[in-house]
């Protein structure tokens, strides 16, 4: 089952920054299919950071923590995330 | 100096690069993929096949062939392949829409496509919209009946093909920019003025077989022509950078790292993440010993601070309209203080560069040109073995941009600049209203053009802003036909449609007051301050 914040971003991801008409889901590479770009990648860390309380230190933004919502929401957990 | 002075004996044309190289040093490293190495031995193999497979598809020589990848070995390969054959290559932008891409196969006439599956999506509508009858290197394609298709397991086995004996003067490959009307145009360069790019590099930069060179710049952009073609001609090793990396600073330093790069070639803005967002600090970049940077004005504070972290590495600024490939450059041997631009420096190998009097609003240019004095703004003109054959299909934008003037070509830049009192040349602005965006050049009244055309928008006025993330983008202000209301969204889609993704604006705003010059047109300068101001207050896009 999805957890909350796998479900509030992978809405933000959609609605608000997806480049494009692709239908997301969880584990699409979303810097692959040109979805999400350098900006794209910041205003997410950015809503991150507001949402969930954590600081996302710049040496983390990295492909293993931010290729797919997926890997965004383990990462951000790590960190001890919250909703 | 003769700018082919130091190219290895017998490259006669591009496509000896990869066979030379492969005689020279068949075991050495040709390029670095995501822990994936082929050997110069083996590229020349696989070029030798995807030419076979472009033999099979009915390319001869003078065809064009769209090469459609994002960064990776193939399309590194496809592009050589191409000139192989002596067919005349066309990159085509990996992340612009499949309807601007048929715009650009259609203008330039490509009947064949080498693409990968990474591109599918968009690889395929060019074969719906009927345009190409061949494709190469997509699985398992469902190719409409005329079409042939053939997938790499296919073009594994054929038998490879030797270089199809091209002559110097023969087109090689067309880079497609935009222009000051909503079609862009393609600048063809021949095997000759190639050549002679990889020889003005070569007498610039000591690069060697030992060299690890950044493969970053899309085939479609002229950065892409030194890991393209410089790369063989030393028997270097091209360094993959994936287009994921460049999206993300921390792990584009850490491959710069892994892979030992010693030479970087890119633009600015990459540079400027990889100081803000890179984590340089944390790196070992000791490898690096050459960065060099240029298609936009880097910050001199930026190039200060870069410095300053990678002190091993020697900077070098490379200016050069695509028409001429490269044309002048700089080395830095100190740090920049303050806020001077950092130069353009100076011509290298055989290039002449001279600054003449813009003559600004005369057409046609009454009389013969002249020269300014040192520390006079003028435009950049330039003649060189570097020179593009013209733009392709446009005899005559071909000649009102290049003209004849003591016994020489030179090619009018529109680039404006003046010559320091040490002599070196730096770079002050535009004629016209060109801009860049991440080194792509953009017209603004060509996206303006376009955005016109769609039903309801009386009037668009494109500017320049910066972004959250220290780069440009474009933004737009609309201006309804009376009555009508224009849907931002639509518009969005539209411009997506007719440009390239980086000449689309990020943001479109309706244009509050009007405001108009004196002789009643809409002020555009006014508008496009406006425009800046607002974005910028909101602090963010």
């Amino acid at each position: 089952m999805r957890s909350e914040l796998s479900s509030l971003l992978l809405k933000f991801v959609q609605e608000e920054v997806c480049i494009g008409d692709l239908e997301l889901a969880g584990d699409t590479d979303l810097l692959l299919t040109g979805a999400v770009d350098s900006l794209g990648v910041i205003r997410i860390t950015q809503w991150l950071q507001t949402t969930t309380g954590i600081e996302v230190d710049p040496a983390d933004v990295t492909l293993e923590n931010f290729q797919t919502v997926d890997r965004m929401v383990a990462y951000a957990e790590s960190q001890g995330a919250v909703i | 100096m003769d700018a082919k002075g130091r190219l290895p004996a017998g490259v006669a044309s591009l496509a000896d690069l990869i066979p030379i190289a492969a005689e020279r040093n068949p075991d050495g490293i040709a390029v670095a993929d995501r822990g994936t190495t082929i050997t110069w031995s083996d590229a020349d193999a696989r070029a030798g096949r995807l030419a076979a497979a472009l033999a099979e598809s009915g390319v001869t020589a003078g065809d064009r062939v769209g090469v459609h990848h994002r960064k990776c070995t193939d399309g590194f390969l496809a592009m050589h392949a191409v000139v192989r054959r002596g067919g005349i290559a066309v990159p085509l932008d990996p992340t612009a829409s499949g309807s601007y891409l048929g715009s650009v196969v259609e203008r330039t006439g490509c009947e064949v496509l080498v693409t990968h599956d990474d591109c599918r999506r968009t690889a395929t509508s060019l074969v719906d919209s009927g345009a190409l009858r061949a494709v190469v290197g997509l699985d398992a394609l469902d190719a409409p009946a005329g079409v042939v298709a053939l997938d790499p397991t296919t073009v594994d086995r054929l038998d490879p093909l030797g270089p199809a004996g091209t002559r110097p003067d023969d087109p090689a490959y067309l880079i497609t920019t935009s222009g000051s009307t909503a079609t862009p145009k393609s600048i063809c360069h021949t095997h000759a003025s190639a050549l002679a790019y990889v020889g003005f590099k070569l007498a610039a930069y000591d690069f060697g077989p030992d060299d690890r060179i950044s493969d970053l710049a899309p085939n479609h952009f002229d950065i892409s022509t030194q890991a393209l073609w410089v790369t063989p001609a030393v028997g270097a090793t091209n360094v993959v950078i994936p287009d994921q990396h460049q999206i993300l600073p921390a792990s584009l330093s850490q491959l710069m790292a892994d892979e030992r790069l010693t030479v970087w070639y890119g633009v600015p803005y990459l540079l400027t993440q990889l100081v803000s967002r890179g984590s340089l600090a944390e790196r070992d970049l000791s490898h690096l010993r050459w960065v060099l940077f240029g298609g936009e004005v880097l910050a001199p504070q930026v190039l200060a601070d870069l410095m300053r972290q990678l002190p091993g590495a020697r900077f070098s600024n490379v200016y050069g309209p695509a028409e001429v490939n490269a044309c002048t450059v700089h080395h830095l041997d100190e740090l920049p203080t303050g806020e001077e631009p950092v130069p353009i420096g100076g011509p290298v190998a055989d290039t002449a560069v001279r600054v003449v009097d813009p003559d600004l609003g005369v057409t046609p240019r009454q009389g013969a040109p002249a020269e300014v004095g040192p520390g006079e703004q003028g435009e950049l003109w330039v003649s060189a073995p570097t020179m593009m054959q013209g733009y392709w299909n446009l005899p005559e934008l071909t000649s009102r941009s290049v003209v004849d003037w003591d016994g020489k070509r030179w090619y009018q830049t529109g680039d404006l600049g003046y010559q320091r009192a040490d002599g070196a040349l730096v770079f002050s602005g535009r004629v016209d209203h060109q801009v860049k965006i991440r080194g792509y050049r953009v017209e603004l009244e060509s996206v303006e053009s376009i955005l016109e055309d769609l039903d309801g928008v009386a009037n668009a006025v494109v500017a320049v802003a910066r972004s959250t993330d220290g780069g440009d983008v474009l933004i737009a202000g609309i201006l309804p036909e009376p009555g009508s209301e224009v849907d931002h969204e639509a518009l969005r889609r539209w411009a997506d449609s007719r440009l390239p993704a980086y000449a689309v604006p990020t943001r479109f705003s309706p244009i509050g007051s009007v405001a108009v010059t004196g002789s009643g047109k809409l002020d555009r300068r006014e508008i496009r301050s406006n425009l800046v101001d607002a974005h910028h207050g909101e602090g963010d896009i």
